[in-house]
Order: structure tokens, then C-alpha cells, then sequence
């Protein structure tokens, strides 16, 4: 058998510290636009100062699906989609650690680290992914 | 600007035809598009083609062996409003006066490429977490669910009408009538979005011969014209937006109606893009046939079946005449064109004026949709 390892396919995209991860988001000093992921410039303006701007560690689900498809990315189906807003204006899709029985709308979910996948070398995708807030483990 | 007549309109039958060739299909589509408009070949100045996902110079693979080759061919690519593309282009040529008479092709096939839900582009951030299509409008629906009441029993009710407008449709890839619990019982694909509330993928190619006005009493009798040719991409935002009201096929639809000098009440008919039934619904409120929150009572009061007030997805739409994405928004226009003639067989609507077709287009993240499409055509 092949040694597999742990792939980051977004690594710019998260800061963890003690156990808390936070997403990074772009914020443009000269439109005051925000964006996630962080680019190298801004998307509305072109100023290329952009600062990383850590967001929130709990966000709210905006909505959410339970996928039953294959996605092609090497994870098991049924897995829960959503896309959570944070207070800093900013909406990102992630999957959700979660009974799908126990999803709803408006519900507040931590930003934690886990897989999301397979990639075609068997390697496991290890990035951003939400889960219902106060909840340790699953 | 001139103005743009539509002369002649065929299609292939949707389908899958993995035994076929992408060629081969979409010579069906040219075969039968030069037959109606009864016109010489010889008179195509230009040929515009669009096609998703069959790789390099489909145009020319397809006109190869229609006595087309060496006219200039234009390919265009814009995920399923390819060929919706490709007529805009064709448009603005004949407007301008650059062509007198075009081709414009739609073609696809997928059935030799791909099964399930479509693969998306893997450097997207969305698709990498997992994101495919069925799971974007299912998103879409359960937020239109938890602000406006919607129920999947209204959704099914999409599924329903648009299966039964395809049994009148020769050219569909279904054939057959479903019932609302059939389609609450088929396999879940994104909750709350089943198998039956999903188009189909397939390969078909439609063809239209488009032709300056003042030329085109010579093809034809009842010639149909373009009164809008629109093209607008996704803004990128991605930040909050309000994913039940989908902001390119709005602002699409408002430079349509401007351009064409009509409003959504002056429709006899529409083709939407009803990938997912949930995206029928949404687009109702979205080119203005009701308010904000009123999809559900049209669907409910039949106001878009064939005998509604505007019936929408007259051939069957893409759940169910099936959605070879390149040939999807040409196969709008040769379903409108045959409407507005008085062709369209068991499935004619009564004295229709005018008729709008829809294509969004491509899942990119930040973007409502890569691409939308829309056409105005009236008699």
C-alpha cells in the first residue's frame, strides 16, 4: 500500500491558534471592500495593499443542502453543504460537521479544521469546515 | 443598427447518442435549419457556433461536410449559454451590417463525457469543499424556502408540467408524464432537490439561419425577429448577496426589455433556464412575470402552464426536452420561433406576439453564474 499523507488545498486561507481557527479574509484599505479568499489585490479596486483580515471564529448558516451526489472530490455521501455568513460581511461555503437532521438556517457554526475530502492520490484534504457552535467534538 | 430576422430554425432530436459524433449531431441541426429557410448554402456568410465541452474548432468539425467550409467560423464558449453566445454574436454581426445572412449552431454531447452531476473547474475554492451544481440550487431553494413558504410539493409541480409540455415535444429527451409523488419519490440528489427535479445531461444541437430584415422576405414568409440580443457575466461578489433573487438574470432581463422596448406583460411566452426546478421558480420573479415571493402562487394557479397566462418552457425546458448545454439556448429560439409561426404542433400556444428565451451560464465562486443570456423575439 502507498503512504498517504494530509494535503492543505487552502492553506492562506485559515489562521489556528489554541484550537481556534479563523478564516483570513482580504480587506481593501482604499474601497474598504472585503473578500474571501484573500487575493493578491483587490477585486474592485486593483489596490494591491490589501490587508489579511482574520474573521470571526463563529458564523451564521445563511443556507445549506444535504448533498446524496457524489462530488467528485472523494467524499462520502451524505454530507452537508452551507453557506455561512460572518459579521464581518463576508459569506463563505463550507461543509458542515453535522447530523444532517440537525441543520437548520440561522444556526451558528465554529470554523474548525477537518477533511473534506480525497484527493486522486488518496491523500486526505484537510481544510475550513463549520460546526454547530459550542459543540467540542463530533 | 439593423434589424435581425430569424428565417429558419431546426433542431436535432435530444437525446442520448453516444454512437453518434458531436459532428454528426450538430449536422442534423444545420440540415434542418437550411431546409426551413429553403435557402442555398451558399448564401451562409459566416457560421457562429457554440459549444461547451467538445473541445477545439467544434464549428468546423460540424460544417466540414456541409459545404460551409471556408467561411469564417466563429466558435464561442460560455458554459451553458454557449450558443445563446453565439447568436448574440451572429446578431450583432447582421446588425451592423458586417453579414447579411449567418448560421448560428448550438451542439453538445455529453452522454460520451460525463455521468451524474457535471464536473466543475477544481481550481475554484467552492468546488474544492465540495461544491457541485445540484448542491448550489438546492442552497438557492432552501433559502427561498425559509423566507417565501415554498414547498417541495411546488417544486415537483415544476417537474410535472414541464415532463408533460415534453410529451408534445417530439424533440425531447423525455417522453414521459410524471406525477408530483413520483417526483417527491425519486432519488434524493441535494436535499431538497431530487432526481426528477434535476435536468437531464444529453447531446442534441439546434440551428437558426439569422438574416438581415430587409433581406429576409426572400427565405420566408413569416419571418420572426430579434427585437433583444443580450449578454451580460457575473459581477463578483462575494460577499452577503441575496441568493433567492438571482442579480445577473435581473440585470440581464432589464437591458432586454429596454433594448426590445417591451416589458415581461407584453410576453406571449418564455424559455427559461430551468436547470433545476427551483431555478424556474426564481426566474419568474426575476424577469418580472410576478412579484418578489409570487413564484409559488403562479405555479400553484397554473398561470404558466400552456394554457396560462404566460406559459413558460413550452418544449419542455431543460428538465425535460433535455440540456446539451451549447444547444440549450438555440434549441429556446427554434422552440420560439416555431411558437410565434404557428408550428409548434400539439403544444401551440393561442396567437402568441412575442417571446423571451434564458440561459445563465457556468458556476464560478463570487458569481451569481459566469454568463447569462437573453433574447427577445417577436413576430
Amino acid at each position: 500500500m502507498s503512504q498517504t499523507s494530509v494535503v492543505f488545498p487552502n492553506p492562506a486561507c485559515f489562521h489556528e491558534e489554541n484550537g481556534t481557527v479563523r478564516l483570513i479574509a482580504g480587506e481593501c484599505p482604499s474601497c474598504g471592500r472585503r473578500f474571501f479568499p484573500k487575493e493578491d489585490w483587490c477585486p474592485n479596486c486593483l489596490s494591491t495593499e490589501l490587508k489579511a483580515r482574520l474573521l470571526s471564529p463563529v458564523g451564521t448558516v445563511y443556507t445549506y443542502t444535504v448533498v446524496h451526489q457524489k462530488s467528485g472530490m472523494g467524499i462520502p455521501s451524505p454530507y452537508v453543504l452551507a453557506f455561512v455568513d460572518f459579521p464581518e460581511d463576508v459569506r463563505v461555503l463550507m461543509q458542515l460537521e453535522t447530523n444532517p437532521q440537525d441543520v437548520r438556517i440561522g444556526m451558528e457554526v465554529s470554523v474548525v479544521l477537518g477533511k473534506i475530502g480525497v484527493d486522486d492520490q488518496g491523500n486526505d484534504l484537510i481544510s475550513y469546515k463549520g460546526r454547530p457552535a459550542g459543540r467540542r467534538d463530533v | 443598427m439593423r434589424e435581425v430576422a430569424i428565417v429558419g430554425a431546426g433542431m436535432s432530436k435530444f437525446g442520448k447518442f453516444p454512437d453518434k459524433t458531436l459532428a454528426r449531431i450538430g449536422q442534423e441541426a444545420v440540415w434542418a435549419a437550411l431546409k426551413d429557410a429553403g435557402i442555398d448554402k451558399n448564401r451562409i456568410e459566416a457560421a457562429y457556433v457554440g459549444n461547451a465541452r467538445g473541445g477545439r474548432i467544434v464549428g468546423q468539425r460540424v460544417l466540414r461536410l456541409m459545404g460551409l467550409a471556408g467561411i469564417p467560423v466563429i466558435n464561442t464558449e460560455n458554459a451553458c449559454s454557449s450558443g445563446a453566445t453565439a447568436l448574440r454574436e451572429a446578431f450583432i454581426a447582421v446588425a451592423a451590417g458586417i453579414h447579411d445572412v449567418v448560421l448560428v449552431v448550438g451542439v453538445e454531447q455529453l452522454s460520451t463525457i460525463v455521468r451524474g452531476a457535471l464536473p466543475l473547474d477544481r481550481e475554484d475554492i467552492e468546488v474544492n469543499h465540495g461544491l457541485i451544481m445540484p448542491a448550489l440550487y438546492a442552497m438557492r431553494a432552501k433559502r427561498y424556502m425559509h423566507e417565501y413558504g415554498l414547498q417541495s410539493h411546488h417544486l415537483a409541480k415544476v417537474s410535472v408540467k414541464s415532463h408533460r409540455n415534453a410529451t408534445l415535444n417530439p424533440y425531447s429527451q423525455y417522453q414521459k408524464e410524471v406525477t408530483e409523488e413520483e417526483v417527491l419519490a425519486s432519488r434524493m440528489i441535494a436535499d431538497p432537490l431530487t432526481l426528477l427535479m434535476c435536468c437531464p445531461t444529453g447531446d442534441g444541437a439546434a440551428a437558426v439561419i439569422v438574416c438581415a430584415r430587409e433581406k429576409a422576405g426572400r427565405f420566408t414568409h413569416k419571418p420572426v425577429y430579434i427585437k433583444a440580443s443580450v449578454l451580460v457575466s457575473g459581477k463578483y461578489e462575494p460577499g452577503i448577496r441575496d441568493m433567492t433573487y438571482p442579480e445577473i438574470t435581473v440585470r440581464a432581463a432589464r437591458q432586454a426589455y429596454e433594448m426590445a422596448g417591451l416589458g415581461p406583460e407584453d410576453l406571449s411566452l418564455a424559455q427559461v433556464h430551468d436547470a433545476f426546478s427551483i431555478s424556474e421558480l426564481m426566474y419568474y420573479e426575476a424577469l418580472g412575470f410576478c412579484g418578489r415571493g409570487e413564484a409559488v402562487k403562479m405555479i400553484e394557479e397554473g398561470a404558466t402552464e400552456l394554457t396560462g397566462r404566460i406559459p413558460v418552457n413550452t418544449d419542455g425546458g431543460l428538465l425535460s426536452k433535455g440540456h446539451p448545454l451549447g444547444a440549450t439556448g438555440i434549441s429556446q429560439v427554434v422552440e420560439t420561433v416555431w411558437q410565434l409561426r404557428g408550428q409548434a404542433g400539439p403544444r401551440q400556444i393561442q396567437n402568441p406576439k412575442a417571446g423571451l428565451t434564458h440561459c445563465t451560464g457556468g458556476g464560478l465562486s463570487g458569481l451569481d453564474h459566469g454568463a447569462c443570456t437573453i433574447h427577445i423575439l417577436s413576430r
